[in-house]
């Protein structure tokens, strides 16, 4: 295997050496990175020229810098060189013609989660047949935004239309030179969203099932970038608690949001991603920077995730908050069974003068898994009665399972009130055992115990997304208990 | 460090443990000075010893220190029992070991080094993590110490008191052990106790190994009380045999840059322990308590609480893990870790970790920075007693919480004196006994 | 001696009292009632000066004095005590030594002579026995591990110790079984005389067949809706509060 994988490496070395990303005229360009590959996805896309400089920066950055080793994680050595960087979508022809073909456990659980049919087809990649006209679904929506201002698109399109204000926010919270995973994503990425909400508008929708239609095949290296503006307000959804089928191992998105005076950001993720069969085979390695900077006064920035996929979760969504009494909040459920492993969490840097944080965070462990709050509650010196409360809750299913807590206080600024509570348990028998005296059976009684457990960040899901996210839970653990 | 690197050239070891001094050298070099690039060291950097010119302490160092001298420096307790180390070396003349009860022994390790070589075999037999280096700096240097035995079922009346002294008039590297084996039920005090005279720049590097057999207790008070020009790293690990108890205060008041390290495994059913702390920092001294309970096996439980009040521009870090092993069930785990920051330039960082591996814990803790109870303020001045004492007396009660289990006067006189002044509660508290 | 006039005090923006007036004279024992949420404890904390309430409007003298303007600690010195309904607990603190620095503080700021320990516990071990508190409690941390009941009665202990001229009693008898509600009932009765002045704020009549007052006021809204005699009380026992506050409205 690393044989040929070097094999291939020689090949693309000297096909790029002949300048071959000019003249390629393929959907999937072979394995490999260097500058030229870089070069090739900035053509592809029909980028200026700036874009294409920042990446190669990002890139020369990216190479001078090691893989983090820190999270309580382990997986065997990535070889980025045997990963391809750009696929174009896939034409209709390759995908399968009806739901028929797809893998029917897929079908089931989409079944099980209440997804729409239509739905049910985008996610499993069908080709979209006439009934389902995407096109004036996408129309309404934007007419919709429009009207209120509101941009709202890929990220390549923004980078087309909008270069004023990429130019102007783009790595602006998280720098290329952040991390490993970062920098790699600022070098190679594909696509992703674009968001900007102009002053004292409240965005008229949730932008999620927009999102879910347009956000298929943004391909493992993601960008997303949110900007509010002032006295602005947008609620973002992200992923969808159905399992999305994906062929790249390999997932480094960024996600940069920025919220300005008086601006509120809710961003809500579900992540889905494939786990990996009961032996711990496949699954996404998932290794996400996500950070907002709250600029202004009185700013808000609320990350809420429910994290039950992939093999490996590596992703710390955080606020650095800026403004005069500006306000982060970070509310998670991450669940892993069988060999999953997550180490996930937040930071809240506290800069201003009464900054005000909340981190509500819900760990669940079954089978054999691993699984990490890792925070960080950075009071620096300026932030004048900044105050912080964590609470850190985890739940093992299994004897089996580990769940682990490693919250970092750092407090600079008498003035500051900072408190931190965590807890680790196993399911309590009483309760089981009075829900099954109940009539509640064994499988079902677990599961509302466990939504118990984490309806403090259901709470803050839009109503439709933590109704799935429920499900999303019940299904995750199934096999896991009896 | 440069000095280190040639107190480690000039290591010429003697004695049957001379190769195994020899490995233990070579270990420290191999691993090197910890930086802060390293997890155990993040919140600590060793960068102000870097320049000091450091030499190994010899016999010689501080012989001049003689009972007049000691009695000058205020000491914690005046039990009959005292072993005192100066600059590492025991020190006979100066301890008072006669009226130990018949089961405990104290002998200092030169001595037992000497005579039998088997005692340390332990000390040369492990391997040093990275982050622990300066345990294998103690091995590699270790001139003297104390081995202190308890015979199984004895029990030890008083205190035994080690005073630990530091007097260079140069900079001095100590590098005492004290090892202790408490057998079967056996039950002990000790206090370990670090004092130095005024202006001594040294860096005392401290290893206690403690063993505690089946049934044993043993109460282990640490005071830091050394100069605030002394440097100190300190270790102090305790292996629980079933239904060992294990009891640790660790009280710093002095030192310009202490880091502890304290870890206990609880090794069998049954055994379990308590970890206290106490830091008030002022100036720009520097604190560090890394703790680590291991429950190896089930029906192990720990309960552990850590408080620092930070002044001046002093620094406090606490990292206190507990670790809960595969198939270790039936545990319970409890640890806080409370902060009060009195200026605007002192910094605390605290980092509680729980990492398990088992299902059937109850595992818990809590960390908290901030000021004084804001309720609890008003209900005080609401008394009639103004902002400034209400403050003084919160921060004593925060204090107090930690040391009511340490019996030893000495340090609540200590905390009553820097908070409230000398003699306010005690007095009181005298005449209410009395009554 | 207390005169509160056209009191208005809001808690985050929200205006909680809405116009407050109120003469104590020397001797009397008012009753403030109200249903939950009129306001009755916002205006015990706005008079003993706790911080998270903005004085919107009005004035309150006390012996001539603008109480408003004074620190808590000034307040207890001009005689003012506030028996809490939720009395703090001060892990590692001592009742004792606590008690010793209010009244020297109180002391001080009148211009007498501090007390030494040996006369404070001379004073103290007299009264701590008339409310029915074992002497021990005074070397004890403040209130921690005490019954809803010690609480309360170390509340009227410590205010029989530090002799105010106006004491406001903020819910005291919540959380009381009947045997405790008389004991500490008695405490107070024990302290009234012809110069002492007592606020007993309360959500039920029960309290009040132990302490009797002079006057009962209903507080509504942050207003006092009507004002009575004892019989007042018996009366919102009988009929509960709504055709009070509904005959407001």
């Amino acid at each position: 295997m690393a044989s040929n994988a070097q094999d291939i490496e020689k090949i693309v070395d000297r096909q790029y050496a002949a300048g071959f990303f000019t003249e390629i005229d393929q959907d999937t360009v072979p394995p490999g990175l260097d500058a030229d590959t870089i070069r090739l996805i900035s053509a592809k896309k029909n980028e200026p020229a700036w874009m294409l400089d920042w990446r190669l920066k990002a890139f020369a950055r990216f190479q001078q810098m090691r893989e983090p080793n820190w999270a309580h994680v382990s997986y065997p050595p990535i070889d980025l060189q045997a990963i391809s960087y750009y696929s174009a979508p896939k034409s209709d022809k390759d995908r399968p013609q009806s739901l028929d073909e797809v893998d029917p456990k897929l079908l089931e659980t989409y079944e099980k989660l209440g997804i729409p049919l239509e739905e049910q087809k985008m996610l499993a990649g069908v080709a979209v047949d006439a009934v389902f006209d995407s096109v004036s679904v996408h129309t309404t929506f934007r007419d919709k935004l429009a009207e209120a201002g509101v941009i709202f698109c890929s990220f390549s399109e923004a980078v087309q239309e909008h270069p004023e204000l990429i130019q102007k926010y783009l790595g602006s919270v998280v720098p290329v030179t952040d991390n490993y995973y970062a920098a790699l994503n600022s070098a190679v990425f594909t696509d992703g969203s674009f968001v900007y909400i102009p002053k004292n508008t409240r965005c008229p929708m949730e932008l999620s099932t927009y999102f879910r239609i347009n956000a298929m095949n943004t391909g493992q290296f993601e960008r997303t970038l949110v900007i509010a503006d002032e006295g602005s307000y947008v609620s973002y959804l992200e992923g969808c608690t159905a399992p999305m089928r994906d062929e790249n191992q390999l997932h480094a998105a960024v996600v940069e949001l920025v919220a300005l005076q008086d601006a509120e950001i809710k961003y809500s993720t579900v992540q889905n991603w494939y786990p990996g069969d009961e032996e711990g085979r496949g699954g996404i390695y998932n290794f996400v920077t996500k950070r907002g900077d709250c600029r202004g006064a009185r700013s808000k920035i609320s990350w809420t995730q429910v994290e039950t996929g992939s093999a490996i979760t590596w992703k710390y969504p955080s606020c650095v908050l800026k403004g005069e009494n500006s306000v982060g909040e970070f509310y998670s459920v991450a669940l892993t069974n069988n060999l999953q492993q997550a180490d996930t969490g937040t930071k809240m840097v506290h800069l201003g003068r009464g900054t005000r944080s909340t981190i509500v965070s819900k760990g669940i462990s079954a089978g054999r898994s691993q699984n990490a709050y890792r925070g960080l509650v950075r009071i620096a010196p300026g932030a004048e009665g900044a105050r912080n409360y964590t609470q850190c809750d985890s739940l093992l299913l299994g004897d089996r399972s580990a769940a682990h807590t490693f919250p970092y206080i750092e407090c600079r600024n008498p003035s500051a009130q900072v408190e931190h509570e965590a807890s680790t348990s196993k399911i309590s028998d009483d309760q089981l055992f009075y829900l099954r005296s109940r009539g509640i059976g064994q499988e079902d009684a677990v599961n509302m115990i466990v939504n118990g457990f984490c309806k403090e960040v259901f709470k803050e899901l839009p109503m439709e997304f933590a109704v799935e996210a429920q499900k999303l839970l019940g299904i995750s653990l199934e096999g896991a208990v009896g | 460090m440069e000095a280190l690197e040639r107190i480690l050239a000039d290591l010429a070891p003697a004695g049957p443990h001379a190769e195994a001094r020899l490995r233990a050298a070579e270990q420290v070099r191999a691993h090197g000075v910890p930086s802060t690039r390293q997890e155990a060291w993040k919140y600590t950097s060793l960068a102000s010893l870097k320049d000091v010119a450091y030499r190994a302490a010899n016999a010689a160092d501080g012989a001049a220190l003689d009972a007049q001298a000691l009695a000058a420096l205020p000491l914690a307790s005046a039990s009959p029992h005292r072993a005192v180390l100066v600059n590492g070396r025991f020190r006979a003349d100066l301890s008072t070991l006669d009226a130990l009860p018949a089961g405990i022994r104290v002998h200092s390790i030169a001595a037992a080094a000497a005579a039998e070589a088997g005692q340390l075999a332990p000390v040369y037999a492990e391997e040093i993590r990275p982050e622990a280096v300066f345990t294998a700096l103690n091995a590699a240097l270790l001139d003297d110490g104390l081995i202190i035995e308890a015979d199984a079922d004895a029990h030890l009346d008083a205190p035994l008191h080690l005073v630990f002294v530091a007097a260079g008039a140069t900079p001095l590297l100590r590098a005492p052990r004290v090892i202790v084996r408490a057998g079967r039920h056996a039950r002990l005090r000790i206090i370990e106790e670090f004092v130095g005279q005024e202006g001594d720049r040294g860096l005392t590097n401290v290893v206690s190994d403690l063993a505690l057999e089946e049934g044993a207790v043993l109460e282990h008070h640490r005071l830091q009380n050394e100069p605030d020009s002394t440097a100190q790293i300190g270790r102090v690990r305790a292996t629980l045999a079933a239904n060992a108890t294990f009891n640790s205060d660790s009280v710093t008041f002095g030192g310009a840059l202490t880091r502890i390290d304290i870890e206990v495994a609880l090794a069998a059913r049954g055994a379990r322990c308590r970890l206290n702390g106490l830091f008030t920092t002022a100036g720009t001294q520097h604190v560090d308590h890394h703790t680590l309970i291991d429950h190896q096996v089930g029906d192990t439980h720990s309960e552990e609480l850590y408080r620092g009040i930070l002044d001046g521009r002093s620094r406090g870090v606490f990292n206190g893990k507990v670790l809960v092993r595969r198939d270790a069930q039936c545990i319970t785990a409890h640890q806080a870790s409370n902060n009060l920051l009195l200026s605007r330039q002192a910094e605390v960082d605290t980092k509680p970790e729980l990492e398990i591996y088992a299902d059937d814990v109850s595992c818990a803790h809590g960390a908290t920075v901030g000021e004084l109870d804001t309720q609890a303020l008003f209900y005080l001045r609401s008394r009639g007693i103004d902002e400034a004492q209400a403050r003084a007396l919160l921060t004593y009660a925060f204090a107090e919480k930690v040391v009511e289990t340490i019996p030893l006067d000495s340090i609540r006189h200590a905390i009553e004196e820097r908070f409230i002044g000398a003699g306010a509660l005690s007095e009181l508290e005298a005449l209410l006994e009395q009554s | 001696m207390l005169e509160i006039k056209n009191l208005h005090a809001e808690v985050d923006g929200k205006p909680i009292l809405r116009g407050i007036d109120l003469v104590v004279r020397p001797g009397e024992t008012h009753a403030i009632m109200g249903p939950n949420g009129s306001g009755k404890s916002t205006l015990s904390h706005v008079l003993a000066g706790r911080e998270g309430y903005t004085v919107t409007g009005g004035s309150v003298t006390f012996n001539g004095k603008p109480l408003l303007e004074l620190e808590p600690e000034e307040r207890a010195g001009e005689g003012v005590f506030l028996a809490f309904q939720y009395p703090l607990e001060i892990p590692g603190g001592n009742n004792g030594y606590m008690l010793k620095a209010a009244l020297n503080g109180i002391r001080a700021y009148r211009g007498e002579k501090e007390l030494s320990a040996v006369d404070f516990l001379k004073l103290v071990k007299a009264r701590v026995k008339a409310v029915g508190l074992d002497e021990s409690l005074l070397n004890r941390p403040v209130n921690e591990g005490f019954s809803g009941g010690e609480k309360k009665r170390n509340e009227v202990f410590q205010m029989s110790v530090l002799e105010p001229r106006l004491a406001i009693l903020d819910e005291t008898d919540s959380g009381l079984d009947i045997d405790a509600l008389k004991a500490v009932a008695e405490g107070v009765n024990a302290l009234r005389d012809d110069t002492r002045s007592f606020i007993v704020v309360t959500h039920y009549q029960r309290l009040l067949d132990y302490i009797v007052p002079d006057y009962v006021h209903v507080l509504s809204k942050g207003r006092i809706i009507k004002s009575g005699g004892k019989e007042l009380a018996l009366e919102l026992e009988a009929r509960g509060y709504d055709w009070l506050t509904s005959e407001a409205a």
